[in-house]
């Protein structure tokens, strides 16, 4: 193909037509109808925040000598996003950020090449004590662990 | 934007993540919208297989997939020489810390990416976006997509992104997202297209 040639096409989308036409719903109301929707799924979601939890400890316990390397960090990003997903999703509000600061933790890691377990462990550590069905953390409680997490991705060099 | 109505009833979806439960919660999300049951699938192989033989109106996508990343899906679907499919919408979920895709997705000729959590206002407004924005379809030796000289401003009807994603990319407005970063300055000194 000649690469000085740009062609320009306006497409007529199927979905802008369908779109337009009369009568659907309003903005409010298909947020409110997703939420609803959503709901239905929050026992099944609460589930799977404590398996993907499970699934983290069972990687990061595989890692030898507390040193983790790229393929490890890549896994344990996958399950982390994921639970940033369930968590926000379902309004886990201290879960989420401490979810984040997991990502962003392991996201330094993933960019200075070199992991260490420990902190890893004490976010999960924190991730069990905001999971859904753990004993509620006082709002101070909650407040002074993600502190700690603060410390420890500065510590790290972590920015998120 | 409260008033925008849409009616989404009849339109077709294929919605790709490698996880059951994030596809089941996009799923869920649509069906509230208004559109009936979408087409899931688990992989870049399923996607092609069901695009062969089936249309869809829009396909969200999830950044990594299984056996492939998403700007290579989206590079398949932009240069399959049948329309419509070249042209469907496709929008990009991408993970809290798969921001490197973002910009792989964009000239593979996403729509839109759109960093998780997803949210039901976030959704439904990008699929506000692409229904009711006249984008043109650029073709080049290198590029088939969406016109990516894409202006930093609101969606049509002014509806608002949230403000988590606006530092999604660069840190930059979230037109940003799929606007070559010198264009958009040049536009905010006063530029035109």
């Amino acid at each position: 193909m000649n690469n000085a040639l740009v062609k320009t096409y306006f497409p007529h989308l199927r979905l802008a037509a369908l779109a337009g036409r009369a009568g659907g719903t309003t903005r409010a109301s298909a947020i409110e109808n997703a939420m609803l929707a959503l709901s239905v799924m929050r026992e099944e979601g609460d589930a799977t925040i404590v398996e993907t939890i499970g699934a983290m400890e069972g990687i990061l316990g595989e890692a030898p000598d507390g040193r983790i390397g790229k393929d490890v960090l890549q896994s344990l990003l996958t399950c982390a996003d994921q639970l940033v997903t369930l968590a926000a999703m379902f309004n886990y509000e201290s879960l989420d950020q401490a979810a984040r600061s997991f990502c962003d933790l392991l996201e330094a890691f993933f960019e200075s090449g070199d992991g260490d377990a420990a902190p890893l462990v004490i976010h999960l550590r924190a991730l069990h004590l905001m999971a859904p069905g753990s004993e509620p953390l006082s709002g101070e409680s909650g407040r002074t662990v993600l502190e700690e997490l603060a410390r420890l991705r500065h510590h790290y060099g972590a920015t998120g | 934007m409260t008033h925008v109505r849409l009616n989404l009833r009849g339109v077709r979806s294929l919605i790709v993540d490698r996880d059951h439960f994030t596809r089941s919660l996009v799923a869920q999300m649509i069906r509230g919208f208004g559109m009936e049951g979408p087409t899931l699938v688990d992989s870049a192989a399923a996607a092609r297989e069901h695009l062969r033989h089936s249309c869809v109106d829009l396909c969200i996508m999830e950044a990594v997939l299984p056996d492939a990343a998403s700007p290579e899906l989206i590079s398949w679907i932009r240069r399959q020489n049948k329309p419509p499919l070249c042209f469907i919408p496709i929008i990009v979920l991408s993970g809290y810390t798969q921001l490197r895709m973002v910009n792989a997705a964009r000239d593979a000729g996403a729509n839109f990416v759109v960093r998780k959590p997803v949210s039901p206002q976030g959704l439904f407004d990008r699929i506000a976006w692409v229904a009711r924005a006249d984008r043109p379809f650029i073709e080049t030796g290198t590029y088939m997509g969406p016109d990516r000289r894409f202006l930093s401003i609101d969606p049509p009807d002014n509806a608002r992104k949230r403000s988590g994603d606006d530092c999604a990319c660069t840190g930059d407005h979230d037109g940003a997202l799929l606007a070559p970063n010198g264009l958009v300055s040049a536009l905010k000194k006063g530029g035109s297209l």
